[in-house]
């Protein structure tokens, strides 16, 4: 009879079922290959051929890489990346995989966009889901300590913010970040457009967070171990962050989870609209733009918009499975069945 | 009730007060003005169009003239559509936003009511299966990707359906499709579990044994319990579909709000934009009213705050 730690139980329940362990599979597959992407053999994202615009999905060879002009092909690299392709041409040279994906209006493979355009739509995932986790749960977690007025006058600010239509906002934000000046001050910072962008996406997920997490609070926060540490002597600060939040990790990692294709249905949706990542970076909500803005009753090009589709329908539907999968797994009332 | 109603309309003074002036700052915070763009002015024409706009009063003095004129129920001319004052714009919008999302509001409803009540019903069956995944691509494949594919699929290779535009019936049916199934997709799932929660109560089997038949012990008495978290859902539901609507009327060229808010925020156009706001926010908050009310009348044991 040994005994079990809530998180080694929630992973033994997790293995049981398959569906949500196909989604972390799939999920675990999908990010790897985003993260070795500059190795990949695929043709260069921003290698524009007009001799072969609009090709429609096939195994002919595809036009060889030219191992001179990287960045003319690749775009802007950071050091790690352009090692990376720098390794790639080492090992294979000029041979590229098919477009097995067809190619869009200037003759770039989608294949090699939609693998650049997955590193930013994840990146844009994880990176404002975080932000929406710092701040929700530091915000719900003060509140439900707290309590009493402090806790009141949070809680109604959180239901105020809730009454703005975001959309509106996210706009204004990303019209004004998007001028000429400010985009040059924010580069002269060193803060690139993504990074304001993951800060203001995550600024407008953490309400539900902060709800959640303080409802768990208060239900904690007469616990005895609470009281044992104010007894000893730990600062508030030191109960909730050391004691109380660790407490309410399994139902974060659920919101968390079930944020991610949130955020990233934020992203494509804003991509779409235009204000989202901007040429020459590729993200699935552009590539799917690109896709619809080239439908004709002539002719259909209809892998420009299918693949990108299915590539986003696919990761958003396995996050929500994992997401599913992983409520159940945690929930403590379920533990050692 | 009467107190409740009282107390949220204070609520929503201040929240509108909160946000429009949070917009009227950040809207003058962008630098330039809505004709930074266009060929420069000659100096004694931008004077006079900054008089007529109130622009070259102090800041102040623009914020009190306008909360001012809101009081008298003037929201001002838009810049830079000439002629149209910012009532004008909405008015003609308004009705052709509110239409399309009232349309899949209700049809994301009713597609989702009945998917959830047939799932938990028929609980492990093919049915229950097939809908239910059905639900989680409707929740993970995005609007604007179910709306190129039925485009492709239902206007150009069949054609059954106008591309775009507006007027007639059949104009609605695919956008409010593509804006509600997302929303139908959740009503469905919160509908099954709370159906499943409710048929295992025990009036229920009481119901059963007293001898009413299924579609009596559904509508009578399941329905109303299993309810709650469809009703509470409607207020993100809300939100989410005029959020939803910027990107389907753009898809298919729909005279609605959405472009509108888009070119404001781009334009600079300071009334316009504070505009759309404005009635984005009485919208949202009015339907979270009505869904908190609704509380009252589907479940008798809640009290309102």
């Amino acid at each position: 009879m040994r005994g079990v730690s809530l998180g080694k139980d929630a992973w033994r329940r997790l293995r049981r079922k398959r569906g949500p362990m196909i989604s972390l599979i799939a999920l675990v597959t999908i990010v790897v290959l985003a993260l070795l992407t500059p190795l990949l053999p695929l043709q260069p994202p921003q290698r524009v051929d007009f001799d072969r615009i609009f090709a429609s999905p096939t195994f002919s060879a595809g036009a060889p890489l030219d191992t001179e002009k990287v960045s003319a092909q690749f775009g802007e690299l950071d050091f790690v990346s352009s090692a990376m392709v720098k390794a790639r041409i080492a090992i294979f040279g000029e041979w590229v995989v098919p477009s097995i994906c067809g190619t869009d209006e200037l003759g770039r493979d989608l294949l090699a966009r939609m693998f650049w355009g997955a590193r930013i739509s994840l990146a844009v995932g994880v990176v404002a889901t975080l932000v929406s986790l710092v701040i929700g749960v530091t915000y719900g977690a003060v509140a439900g300590y707290l309590g009493g007025q402090v806790d009141n006058i949070m809680m109604r600010i959180v239901d105020v913010l809730y009454s703005v239509p975001f959309i509106c906002v996210v706009i204004l934000l990303i019209s004004i970040l998007n001028e000429e000046k400010i985009k040059a001050q924010l580069d002269a910072w060193g803060i690139n457009q993504i990074a304001i962008f993951f800060i203001v996406v995550g600024a407008i997920y953490w309400l539900t967070m902060s709800r959640v997490v303080r409802g768990q609070i208060i239900s904690l926060k007469n616990e005895q171990f609470v009281e044992a540490a104010r007894v000893i002597g730990a600062s508030p600060a030191r109960i909730i962050f050391r004691h109380l939040v660790p407490n309410v990790l399994s139902i974060v990692i659920v919101y968390l989870t079930l944020t991610i294709p949130s955020v990233m249905l934020f992203e494509a949706f804003l991509s779409f609209l235009g204000l989202g990542v901007q040429a020459p970076d590729v993200s699935w909500g552009l590539l799917v733009n690109q896709g619809f803005n080239v439908i004709t009753p002539i002719k259909i090009y209809w892998w420009l918009v299918l693949f990108p589709g299915l590539a986003l329908a696919m990761t958003l539907y396995a996050l929500n499975f994992l997401g599913d999968g992983l409520r159940d797994a945690l929930d403590p009332r379920l533990k050692n069945k | 009730m009467t107190a409740f109603l009282c107390k949220r309309l204070i609520w929503f003074v201040i929240t509108l007060w909160a946000v429009l002036t949070a917009t009227f700052f950040l809207v003058r915070a962008a630098p330039g003005g809505p004709y930074t763009r266009d060929r420069a002015m000659p100096p004694h024409v931008e004077e006079q169009w900054k008089a007529k706009y109130n622009l070259d009063d102090t800041v102040w003095q623009q914020y009190v003239d306008y909360f001012y004129n809101l009081a008298h129920l003037d929201f001002g001319m838009c810049f830079k559509m000439h002629d149209f004052t910012v009532f004008e714009v909405v008015a003609a919008g308004f009705p052709v936003s509110a239409s399309l999302g009232l349309m899949a509001l209700l049809f994301a409803i009713v597609l989702g009511v009945a998917a959830g009540i047939v799932s938990a019903v028929q609980r492990g069956g093919i049915w229950d299966l097939s809908l239910m995944t059905a639900a989680t691509f409707g929740i993970a494949v995005p609007s604007f990707v179910i709306a190129s594919v039925l485009i492709i699929l239902f206007v150009f290779t069949w054609p059954m359906f106008p591309a775009a535009g507006w007027g007639r019936p059949i104009n609605l049916v695919l956008p409010a499709f593509c804006l509600g199934a997302p929303y139908a997709a959740y009503i469905s799932r919160l509908m099954r579990t709370g159906m499943l929660e409710v048929l295992s109560q025990d009036y229920i089997r009481t119901a059963y044994a007293k001898g009413l038949s299924t579609p009596s012990v559904l509508r009578r008495h399941a329905l109303k319990g299993a309810m709650l978290p469809v009703v509470s859902f409607l207020g993100p539901a809300v939100a989410g579909i005029l959020t939803g609507s910027l990107v389907v009327e753009k898809i298919f060229a729909i005279p609605g709000l959405g472009v509108h808010l888009v070119n404001a925020a781009t334009q600079n156009d300071y009334t316009l934009m504070q505009g759309m706001v404005l009635v984005y926010t009485v919208l949202l908050f009015s339907m979270n009213t009505l869904v908190d009310l609704s509380y009252m009348y589907i479940d008798p044991r809640v009290e309102l705050e």
